[in-house]
């Protein structure tokens, strides 16, 4: 499962398209909009994306984790306007034991974040603004 | 004169004030060098975008077809 959808993401079923009977470990990532960016209040965030490319290059980032882990994901990221508290993007990883599963979910979330095209704007009392990604931790 | 359509998304979206427009190209026209033209230097154009020509990432020196579609993608900031 990989999609961009402006609705709220259903956790669970992200979660449901990982499940195989040989893996022991799986991981959920919820990405939350959160309310403070270096101590601006924000109102609102609201995320942009190219759909049409984003979805392909979720699939390369799963694919690359395929080859280096065994393992599955499925990665979901909601565009549109994003209430505070609630999942901006939801990836998921399931795998046969817990360290590829932890490797392989930080490696998923860093690529996102890195070469999925989507584009976070946050609107503050006095304004607004593009906030880019840091480099990958 | 061979057109592509280029998508326009973010802050680029804003400058440009269209989602998404035709535009012609020169014979052998390089994804950089049209991202130039689009938007000319100045405070603008120090805006650090990645390329993309039907779908995929490709660097500022790719040349670009009749019908690519194309976009100039400003720093990500999903997650």
């Amino acid at each position: 499962m990989f999609a961009i959808t402006p609705e709220p993401i259903d956790v669970a079923a992200v979660r449901s398209a990982v499940v195989d009977p040989g893996f022991g470990a799986i991981l959920v990532f919820e990405g939350i909009a959160r309310d403070d960016f270096e101590g601006r209040r924000v109102l609102q965030l609201a995320y942009e994306g190219y759909a049409e490319m984003a979805v392909p290059v979720m699939e390369a980032i799963a694919a690359e984790m395929m080859a280096r882990w065994p393992c599955r994901v499925a990665m979901v990221h909601r565009v549109g306007e994003v209430p505070i508290t609630e999942p901006s993007v939801v990836i998921a990883v399931g795998a046969p034991h817990r360290a590829e599963c932890y490797e392989a979910s930080r490696y998923a979330i860093n690529g996102l974040k890195a070469r999925v095209p989507v584009w976070k704007k946050e609107i503050y009392e006095d304004g607004s603004a593009w906030k880019a990604n840091a480099p990958a931790e | 004169m061979p057109k592509v359509t280029v998508r326009w998304f973010a802050v680029l979206r804003e400058w440009r004030g269209v989602d998404a427009e035709e535009v012609e190209i020169t014979s052998g026209e390089t994804a950089g060098a049209l991202y130039r033209r689009l938007i000319p230097p100045g405070p603008q154009g120090a805006l650090p975008v990645a390329y993309a020509r039907n779908l995929e990432y490709v660097s500022a020196s790719t040349a670009l077809e009749d019908g690519d579609e194309v976009a100039f993608l400003p720093p990500l900031g999903g997650g």
